[in-house]
Formats: C-alpha cells, sequence, structure tokens
C-alpha cells in the first residue's frame, strides 16, 4: 500500500513524550483519510526514549523508530528520518509535544492543492519564555529573512510539511535544520506560511539555549554564500575583496601624494601593500573555490522544476485564512 | 574455536623479538578460545624484520607476511593487512608487547557488547615520567578532541570488520581510531589490561615524534569538531582579527582627523591593515571549507543507523528508502 503522509519526529531524551505523541498523532489523523505512518528517530538519547518507542513500533504497524548508534543532532536525525520515510509527503515534528498533530492535515492540503513544495509552519502564539526563547528567535528569524532572502517568520518551527521528492535535492548537513526553507528555496521550491498552534512544553528539558546564537550566525553567513553563490563563488569573494580593496587603494594614494610632497611613507605604501596582497589572495580563493564547483561536475544547486522559482513575498496567513 | 585475524603493522621504530611475541600471542588467543591468523605488514624496507618475519611465515602455518612497497605509515600498514583479512572480528597489535599477552583474549571477549574494544594499560608500571606523558596527551585529548579514553597511546584493539570499512582512516590516524571510531557512532569500550613489562622499559620518544603527535592530535580536533561546519572554527577567529583591524583603523583615522595626528607616521596602521588583511583571509577558508562541505554534503556520512524497529520485523541497518546516498 503506497503511503502517503510520512510523519518524521526526531527524538532525544523524550521518554515521557512518546508514547502521548504517537497517541496524539493518531488521534488528530483520524479522520484525515490519508494513509500514514509515524517514523521515529531516537537520536542518541541517553534515558528510555527506545524502550518507550520499540514497544510502540513492535506493536503498532504504522510506527516505525529508527534508532542512530549516537547522538548525531537534529539535522542528522531529520535527515535520517527522510532517508528511511516511504510517504509521498513528508511532515517534520518536534517529539516534545509543543507542536499540535492536529495542524498536520492543514499543512498536507496546503501542499496538496496549493501546489506548494514546502509548507512552514508559523507559531503565531508561542508559549515559550520571552526573553531566552521568544525574543532571541524573532532577531534570528529576522536576520535569517534578510541574509537568505526567504522571509519565513518562524525558521525554528519543526512543523513543517514537504514534497518528499523535493526534499531529495535537499542538502541536509550539519545544523541546517533552521533553514530548509532556504536550502529548498536554492532548489527552486516553492514555499507558504501558515499559522499553527504551539504549546508549552510539558515534561522534560529544552535542549536549546541562548548559546546557540553565535552557532546560528555563523550557520547564516555560510547558508548566504551556498545560497547566493553556490554557482558562482567567485562573484562572493569579489565582494568581500571590496574592502580591502577599497581601504589599500586610498592608503597607496596617501602614500603617492605624500612621495610627491617629499615625504615617503612607509605605513602608508606597507598598509597598502598589505590590503593589496588580500585582495589577490581572496581572488585566488574565489577561483579555488570555482574549481571546486568545477570538479563537482554538476551544478551544485539542482533546480526541482524550471518553471516553479520561488517568488518573494512568502504567502503568508493573511493569505491562507480559508484554510485555517 | 572462533577464527580471528590480527593484523600487526611493523613500522620499525619500535619491534619486539617477533618470534617469541607470535608464538606467545598465538598460544594466549588459542587458550582464550581463538584460533588466531596474524596478519604482519612490513611498512617498507626493514631487513632485519623481514627475515624474521619471512622465517616465521615458513615454520608457522598462522602468520603471513605483507611487504608494503615503501615506508607508508602505520595506518596505511594496517589498511594493508585489513584488505587481506577475511573474519567479521578482528584485532590490531603492535609489533612489540604493549599490555600483558596472557590477557588478549579479553579484549576480544569484550566484542560481544560493543563495536570496538580499546585498552588502558592499568596498572602501569612503568616510570613516573611516562605515566606523566601519558596522562598530558590524554588530558590534552579529551580537552580537544572530546575523547572520553584514558589511554590513547595504548594501540591494542579489537573490533567488528564494519568498523575499519565505515571509519574513515588516513595520514597517521590508527592511533585515533576509538575516538574516530566513536565519533562515526559505533559502541566503542575500554577495558584495563596490565601493562607489559617490556612496554614499561621501553626509553623515552624523541622530541620530534612530540611534534607530530600534536599535529595529528589537532588534526582530529578539526575532524571531530568542524568537518562539517568549517566556518565555525574559522569564523570566530577571522570574525575577531578583522574586527581589532577595522578597530585599530578607525581609531588612527579618528586621530587623524580630531587630533591632527598625520597616519604617515603611525606603524599602528601598518598592524592594523595587517589583522584586516589576515582575518578576511581566514575567514575566506572558512567559506571555501563551507561551499566544499556544501557541495558534497549529498555523499557525507552524517548519521549511523543502528537498527530499525518496526511492527513484524528489526532490521538492523536497513537501506534509506529516499536518501540513498545518506548515512548508511
Amino acid at each position: 500500500m503506497t503511503i502517503e503522509v510520512s510523519i518524521v519526529v526526531p527524538l532525544y531524551n523524550e521518554q515521557e513524550n512518546v508514547a502521548r505523541l504517537c497517541a496524539a498523532t493518531h488521534e488528530a489523523l483520524a479522520g484525515m483519510r490519508r494513509s500514514y505512518e509515524i517514523v521515529l528517530v531516537d537520536d542518541g538519547s541517553s534515558d528510555d526514549t527506545v524502550a518507550v518507542a520499540a514497544a510502540i513500533a513492535r506493536s503498532d504497524a504504522r510506527v516505525r523508530l529508527v534508532v542512530l548508534a549516537r547522538n548525531s543532532g537534529q539535522t542528522a536525525a531529520m535527515a535520517a528520518g527522510m532517508a528511511h520515510a516511504r510517504g509521498l509527503y513528508l511532515v517534520t515534528m518536534d517529539g516534545d509535544l509543543q507542536n499540535d498533530p492536529r495542524d498536520i492535515p492543514l499543512l498536507v492540503d496546503t501542499l496538496e492543492q496549493k501546489d506548494y513544495d514546502l509548507v512552514a509552519g508559523w507559531r503565531m502564539k508561542r508559549q515559550d519564555k520571552l526573553v531566552t526563547r521568544k525574543i532571541p528567535s524573532r532577531v534570528a528569524n529576522w536576520l535569517i529573512g534578510k541574509i537568505t532572502g526567504i522571509p519565513i517568520r518562524d525558521n525554528g518551527c519543526s512543523l513543517k510539511a514537504y514534497r518528499a521528492s523535493v526534499m531529495r535535492h535537499v542538502p541536509l548537513y550539519s545544523e541546517m535544520h533552521r533553514f530548509i526553507p532556504a536550502m529548498s528555496s536554492i532548489a527552486g521550491a516553492r514555499i507558504v506560511e501558515v499559522p499553527v498552534r504551539h504549546h508549552a512544553r510539558q515534561f522534560g528539558k529544552s535542549k536549546y539555549g541562548l548559546s546557540r546564537i553565535y552557532k546560528v550566525l555563523l550557520d547564516l553567513i555560510a547558508i548566504r554564500l551556498v545560497v547566493a553563490y553556490a554557482n558562482r563563488p567567485l562573484v562572493w569573494f569579489l565582494k568581500m575583496a571590496a574592502v580591502p580593496g577599497a581601504l589599500g587603494a586610498a592608503f597607496i594614494t596617501g602614500g603617492i601624494v605624500s612621495a610627491l610632497d617629499g615625504e615617503y611613507s612607509l605605513p602608508l605604501f606597507g598598509s597598502g601593500l598589505i590590503l593589496s596582497l588580500a585582495v589577490g589572495f581572496l581572488l585566488a580563493l574565489g577561483s579555488l573555490g570555482e574549481l571546486a564547483k568545477h570538479f563537482a561536475r554538476r551544478d551544485v544547486v539542482p533546480l526541482v522544476t524550471a518553471s516553479a522559482k520561488y517568488s518573494k513575498p512568502v504567502p503568508s496567513a493573511t493569505d491562507l485564512e480559508d484554510l485555517s | 574455536m572462533t577464527n580471528i585475524d590480527v593484523i600487526v603493522p611493523v613500522v620499525g621504530s619500535r619491534t619486539d623479538d617477533l618470534t617469541t611475541l607470535h608464538r606467545l600471542r598465538s598460544e594466549a588467543l588459542r587458550a582464550a578460545g581463538y584460533r588466531p591468523s596474524f596478519f604482519y605488514v612490513l611498512d617498507g624496507d626493514l631487513p632485519r624484520a623481514r627475515d624474521t618475519l619471512a622465517a616465521l611465515a615458513r615454520s608457522a602455518d598462522d602468520a603471513c607476511v605483507i611487504q608494503l612497497s615503501r615506508r607508508f605509515g602505520e595506518t596505511a600498514a594496517v589498511l594493508a593487512g585489513f584488505a587481506s583479512t577475511k573474519t567479521e572480528h578482528l584485532m590490531i597489535l603492535p609489533a612489540f608487547e604493549q599490555v600483558e599477552t596472557a590477557s588478549l583474549g579479553r579484549v576480544i571477549d569484550a566484542l560481544a557488547d560493543a563495536d570496538c574494544v580499546t585498552v588502558r594499560r592499568h596498572p602501569r608500571c612503568d616510570s613516573a615520567l611516562r605515566r606523566g606523558q601519558s596522562y598530558v596527551f590524554e588530558a590534552f585529548l579529551r580537552r580537544v578532541g572530546n575523547s572520553k579514553f584514558r589511554d590513547p597511546g595504548c594501540t591494542v584493539h579489537a573490533l567488528k570488520r564494519t568498523v575499519l570499512e565505515e571509519t574513515p582512516l588516513y595520514g597517521e590516524q590508527h592511533g585515533f581510531l576509538p575516538l574516530l571510531a566513536a565519533n562515526v557512532g559505533f559502541k566503542v569500550t575500554e577495558i584495563d589490561l596490565p601493562q607489559a613489562r617490556g612496554d614499561a622499559a621501553r626509553r623515552v620518544q624523541r622530541p620530534r615524534s612530540y611534534v607530530h603527535r600534536l599535529v595529528d592530535v589537532l588534526s582530529v580536533f578539526f575532524l571531530t569538531r568542524f568537518t562539517r561546519r568549517p566556518l565555525r572554527f574559522f569564523g570566530p577567529l577571522g570574525a575577531a582579527c578583522t574586527a581589532a583591524g577595522l578597530l585599530g583603523l578607525a581609531i588612527v583615522v579618528v586621530q587623524r582627523l580630531l587630533l591632527g595626528v598625520p597616519l604617515a607616521e603611525r606603524p599602528a596602521l601598518i598592524l592594523s591593515s595587517l589583522c584586516v588583511a589576515v582575518g578576511l583571509q581566514v575567514l575566506a577558508i572558512g567559506l571555501i571549507g563551507e561551499l566544499i562541505v556544501f557541495i558534497h554534503a549529498r555523499s557525507m556520512r552524517q548519521y549511523r543507523v543502528r537498527e530499525i524497529i518496526e511492527a513484524g520485523a528489526e532490521k538492523q541497518r536497513a537501506k534509506p528508502a529516499l536518501r540513498t546516498q545518506a548515512a548508511d
């Protein structure tokens, strides 16, 4: 039997939540009239998550459990779940019951009826701490939107639905799960955002803190490079060389002016020379990037469909009011 | 009796009487219920060891000698030996007695509950200086490589075949096999075996070997932490250097504009420019790394599946349905 929807749930130390999550998902999808499976992915939990989830998987044909050998991170867990999912549509959600499975039919219907490739959940009424979660999240989402050019309001919401065929083109690595919409957009995916419910965490501890902010910032720079310049890296390095190039030119000009006045200035000439050499080095690195891309022997950014290029702005809750 | 293939890289720098060592090891493993086959890999031209091993191969039916055409290093020797092995469980032993030979069977026994077994030489009987060196090395590796193993200098390992198949090893990384295997996702355990008297009597290594080890540790540090996110290593370094340079430039320019201090007489200008140049270059190297990771992301090993559990059947490391190029 063809499975239409695969719900992928990464789990890390969620022993109290697993059974409730599966029960809530079955209850929410009972009226969906689509075949589905729940793919639980244990990401190296140190508590009894595997034992609880395994008991469910052995007794329920709609549930599969993928056990990872070690803690590999949420992105890898998601990639593992997607790799072992059999559905035409993939839905990802957290295992902490903060996402509401009752939103899954809305996401899948939007995906199918509106012919989108990715439907991102937007936690309009987020039930988290203001200072440590909501404010950093808003700043991060604003930054991600500005830098990647994909103005999703809630990149951190795990509740998302995808066409499985599209996810084949999206490389998931490192901690890139936050940037799946941006990564999908470079593969040509059409993206929409819909409001979803959000609940406060009932059991277990949050695995996130403010410490991840600098990591997100560095990942953002990386994603900016790959989103915009993966197919033409030299352009990125040309832009990067603009600052030292301008400064170097200014210092050398200053040095020449001083020399014409009869005062030879080592600091001005030296600084200009150093910055000019940096420009040369950056251009050499850009060429190296071109070489790396060339030897990949394919376009590093494959398009999902030639005609389905993403266009701004992302349709949002207001556009989809009739659906919600 | 269970067959077990034993790889012994012979690299020249530290080699015991291989004939005696072979007899003792063979007896110890047979006493523990195993039928060993030894694969001695000669790393380059080692006339003495070659003659000894040639005689051994003629007289013993459980010894095989593999001669590498030139010196490739210990890791290459291990991998060359691995290519000739056939058994599901393997053992890697140094060409000298590092732990009490009579206890070697316990290392293989421990494979019942792990993918890879490494050994801590304990109790140790060598000098306080040697123990101090080992402690510093272990502490350093624990700090930079997130290692939980207490004797990274011990190269006695037992492992399942799949560990060497799936753990990328090159250069001189053979000594870090337990750490790298754990990083891939294999279950690695450490057991205690008494240190051999002969190992304790060895002289202190030359300074050059410590430099080589430091380089190896740094390479492992990068491999275990930043392989998939090079910008997280290069980014902070480059950004700090660039920011310091831009701050310095801003200060000298402000002093020029407000206080009239001529730029042409400021060595700080050169230093600040140098910081900007170096910082941007370091950042750019990180970005090139990110680009390379992105290009190869689809073929990268990101996770390892231990098992798949579903109603009616349990599969070990099943092939993925969607992303066939992923970790399995």
